[in-house]
């Protein structure tokens, strides 16, 4: 099942904003995670069990939500998964060592609420393979193992409540001649079906050798770096319902022929974008629809018709919200429903009886619940014959975009820049600066992912080239389409490409900004290869040199484009930021620019964070950044004082 | 520092009699003190007077004094704010125990006073200690031969590195650095030319670094170590060069530890320019970590206008 991937990303990417007259919240506001992490139905799509803030609630349209269970803060959920209708499954992970312990508890409802039964604790680091349905007492479970710095896993049987703890010996392992598998499919049967293994970034799949024998075979490789993800196999166990971008430039789900290890069908593609995922029926069965992002948000294509009437009324209900299927009984009568909109921070609905009757159990984001969000808008950019460009503007929903020159603008490339891709499900960072008044831009410039293999290979070593060029495209078309945005107050801000994009973009285009912010960028091409860790990993430098190019060979190009070697052209304020312990872009990269901007005589900001990675964990850092970037914005995009001379009439 | 010798039956004086005594003790406790003090600072003066020779002996650039040098350790380890403050304001505290109503309370309480002054000779004794260290490693420098290379050795820890171990080609070659909590290492060495390998770091005998001290291990005596030999995080220091050799960063986890060798010239630079500014320009730079970065050679040009390689 597949529904966690789902609720994740719809989740992780939702944040939510004021408007600019309202009171201003405080920068952490924007940036607390949900309320609720994931919520999940029984087989019969009868009981319910969610996760809120450490605590697992179980209950019904009957029975009250009941807390189960609840981890400390040095530990969060990571995964809930229903084993029967009264067995429950919730995997805890350490926050700091990221150990995995899966926690079993049987249960027992009555109209007071849930209690527990008895408890068993699985200490070993794994996954749960099959449920068992036939076998109440017993499930399979994968133990994740290490060799050779590699990671597969052994699949156990493993009894559930038994007297004596059961141990995870070699011999006892479920699976035979499985080489270094480490995702296990069953089928439909609950027998081990397929596994998927990596070698050289190639999927390798194996199959069952025979039905008598738990023995596994290789029968397919694909390409390096090909997508390949399998959510069930058929009634016949000779199916995968996958989702593989395998010999095709865009992801799309398809049914894979195990006999002739090969797709004989292909269940859905979209014609621009990338599938996403498949959704399947509760009891992971059948397969009722696809999603895929379109305009920046979860679309869905419907395979089970009884599941899309179901949908449908759902979404009758609110025709202005956004409704994504978090979790469907085996006959779509039960659904957890996501309802969101720009203007509504999302609540969690338990729909039964065929959608005809729905009750929102907990808010996402409680404390913006009364709060009006930023207003956004898509639009699309041709850059060429073959592509356009998406790119999103959220704005302050007090602004009339036909109000001439009446916002600020701040750019913010993504990070990556390749396979990363920005969404309308807006993140903390652009609610807070719309909150504070700006409009925000985001481009997804060619090299972004969801829009298929070509598009990310035409990012390809366009550092600063072809990759900057969309994104002015796309901030010349928001000009010339929003007449609100005044072209006279835009700055650029982003995170690792973001922050490299922003600096060169004020390189490139000095008299389209005003300054320019980057946190954790990369400043200098060539020093992304001098680290230990990547010198002596063979396939990142490699996979390095094809993103950004092969210094052995362009070390001239990489110098060319690279901040470091260009420092002396900068003309616009910029601050750079950088963490200490960033391990991905090493912090020398802004110590370098800087060393070189101070050498030129050039005013600029540096601002190191100790400790910090490339990303931030808790929402002090967050608020650190934001008191050295917000006065800076501040500074560069207010709007300039208006001098007036008197006039005397004559 | 003497251990004074307690007033007794201070409460049953009279208040006159008590202030008399305390200004005396309060005048024994400064002369104490100023005696301790100022025989530390006698054994520095001889020390930087033995080392000044031995620049003198050995000094490369004539441009660059031997008071030069000691000024920029002198000012790195902020050595006349803490002279101030160890020779005059804390011998002022002592010496007016009596009439700051601040300190007046210590007159009927000798040990806490004594103790105070106690740690803040031992203090100063470290402080001196480590400059003339410092300084001393700096004058050695001045030695360096023509196999020899000026290598930056730098290092940060996340976590305790008791210490780091880092092994050449020659049996002689190979040095340790630490312990390092928490805290960076940068200095510059003379190293033989060849190549080095940040090879571990060592906890010592049952974790902890006694191996070198003079405590007796009871029990299991197990030797605990990191071993970072197949992360081949190696430099070749090149003679008659100033080798930015990376910083290596080693992290303690939960799980073990990691660790990974940077190319780190620009915050090099800063450091270099801060406490080994004469060595700046005495060899060309090289990137020992990273040859062919050009960062180096493009920040030299740029900034003093000629070629480093």
């Amino acid at each position: 099942m597949k529904w966690y991937l789902l609720f994740s990303v719809v989740f992780s990417s939702i944040t939510f904003t004021l408007q600019a007259q309202q009171e201003k919240l405080p920068v952490e506001d924007f940036f607390r995670r949900p309320v609720v992490g994931q919520a999940i139905l029984s087989p019969s799509g009868d009981m319910l069990v969610y996760e809120k803030v450490g605590s697992v609630y179980v209950g019904s349209q009957t029975v009250p939500y009941t807390d189960v269970y609840g981890v400390n803060n040095r530990f969060y959920i990571q995964h809930l998964e229903w084993l029967s209708e009264d067995v429950l499954a919730i995997q805890t992970r350490n926050k700091s060592s990221g150990k995995i312990g899966t926690m079993i508890l049987e249960l027992a409802y009555d109209e007071s609420g849930v209690t527990e039964v008895r408890r068993d604790f699985i200490d070993v680091q794994g996954y749960i393979v099959d449920r068992l349905p036939n076998q109440p007492n017993a499930i399979l479970f994968a133990q994740y193992r290490w060799n050779d710095d590699k990671v597969f896993s052994d699949v156990h049987k493993y009894p559930l409540f038994a007297d004596k703890p059961y141990r995870f010996q070699k011999r006892s392992k479920f699976n035979a001649n499985s080489g270094k598998i480490i995702e296990w499919v069953t089928d439909q049967g609950s027998r081990l079906r397929a596994g998927i293994s990596y070698e050289d970034n190639k999927p390798i799949l194996w199959s069952r050798q025979r039905e008598s024998s738990r023995k596994m075979k290789s029968i397919w490789t694909g390409d390096e770096d090909t997508y390949f993800n399998i959510y069930g196999v058929d009634e016949n166990n000779t199916k995968l319902w996958v989702i593989t971008d395998y010999q095709r430039d865009k992801r799309a789900a398809v049914v894979f022929d195990l006999a002739s290890a090969s797709v004989t069908e292909v269940i859905y593609e979209h014609p621009e974008r990338d599938v996403r995922s498949i959704v399947m029926a509760g009891d992971g069965q059948a397969p009722i629809a696809v999603t895929y992002l379109e305009q920046g948000r979860l679309n869905r294509y419907f395979i089970d018709p009884e599941a899309q009437r179901v949908y449908e009324v759902i979404a009758a209900q609110e025709e202005t919200l956004n409704h994504t299927v978090f979790d469907s009984s085996a006959d779509a009568s039960s659904m957890i429903i996501a309802r969101y909109g720009d203007n509504n921070p999302g609540q969690l609905l338990y729909c039964s009886k065929y959608g005809q009757a729905c009750n929102a159990f907990e808010s996402l984001f409680p404390w913006l619940d009364d709060v009006t969000l930023s207003n956004k808008v898509v639009f699309e950019t041709a850059i060429n014959d073959q592509y356009s460009i998406e790119a999103f503007l959220s704005y302050p929903a007090h602004i009339d975009l036909n109000d001439a020159n009446s916002v600020p603008l701040i750019i913010m490339p993504h990070g990556g820049p390749i396979g990363v891709y920005d969404t309308q499900y807006l993140t903390g960072d652009v609610e807070w600066l719309v909150h504070n008044g700006y409009a925000v831009l985001r481009v997804n410039y060619r090299g972004s992912g969801g829009y298929g293999r070509d598009f990310e290979q035409q990012g390809m070593q366009q550092w600063g080239r072809a990759i900057e060029d969309d994104i002015n495209a796309a901030v010349q078309n928001a000009f010339s389409s929003y007449a609100a945005l005044d072209q006279d107050r835009v700055c650029l801000f982003g995170g690792s490409y973001g922050g490299y994009s922003a600096v060169m973009g004020v390189l490139r285009e000095p008299d389209t900004y005003k300054c320019a912010v980057s946190f954790a960028g990369v400043m200098d091409l060539p020093l992304l290869f001098n680290t230990s860790s990547v010198q002596n990993n063979e396939l990142l430098t490699e996979k390095l040199k094809e993103i950004i190019g092969d210094p052995s060979v362009q070390m001239e190009e990489l110098k060319s484009y690279s901040p470091v070697y260009n420092a002396q052209n900068i003309q616009t304020p910029i601050m750079l930021i950088h963490g200490t312990k960033d391990r991905i872009v090493d912090v020398e990269h802004t110590w370098r620019m800087s060393h070189m901007l101070s050498m030129y005589g050039i005013e600029h900001r540096r601002e190191i964070m100790r400790n910090s990675g490339h990303s931030f964990t808790s929402t002090d850092e967050v608020k650190q950044m934001y008191e050295w970037v917000m006065p800076f914005f501040h500074k560069h995009l207010k709007k300039p004082a208006v001098h007036r001379t008197s006039e005397t009439a004559e | 520092m003497k251990k004074l010798v307690l007033i007794p039956l201070l409460c049953a004086l009279s208040a006159d009699a008590l202030a008399d005594r305390c200004d005396k003790y309060a005048a024994e406790l400064a002369a104490d003190y100023k005696s301790d003090i100022q025989a530390l600072q006698d054994d520095f003066d001889q020390s930087l007077a033995s080392h000044k020779r031995k620049y003198l002996k050995y000094q490369v650039d004539p441009e660059f004094t031997f008071e030069m040098v000691a000024d920029v350790w002198k000012s790195q380890f902020d050595y006349d704010t803490h002279y101030q403050r160890f020779t005059h304001e804390i011998l002022a505290v002592a010496t007016n125990l009596n009439t700051d109503p601040k300190t007046q309370k210590y007159c009927k309480d000798q040990d806490t006073i004594e103790n105070w002054l106690e740690r803040r000779v031992d203090t100063y004794e470290k402080l001196l200690g480590r400059l003339e260290e410092r300084i001393d490693a700096r004058v050695e420098l001045e030695t360096v031969d023509d196999t020899q290379g000026l290598t930056i050795v730098s290092a940060y820890s996340y976590g305790v590195a008791p210490k780091i171990s880092i092994v050449g080609e020659g049996v002689l070659s190979s040095f340790k650095i630490g312990p390092l909590v928490y805290d960076q290492h940068f200095e510059v060495r003379a190293l033989d030319k060849g190549t080095y390998r940040w090879d571990r770091v060592e906890l010592g005998f049952n974790g902890f670094a006694l191996q070198d001290s003079n405590i007796d291990v009871a029990g299991s005596t197990s030797y605990t170590f990191y071993d970072f030999t197949d992360d081949a995080m190696v430099f070749t220091v090149t003679p008659k060069r100033l080798n930015f050799a990376g910083v290596f960063i080693f992290e303690s986890t939960n799980h073990g530890a990691r660790a990974d060798l940077h190319d780190r010239s620009a915050i090099s630079i800063k450091l270099l320019e801060e406490q080994y500014p004469y060595l700046l320009h005495r060899y060309e730079w090289h990137n020992a970590l990273m040859p062919s970065d050009p960062f180096l050679s493009h920040y030299y040009q740029q900034r003093y206008h000629q070629e480093a390689e």
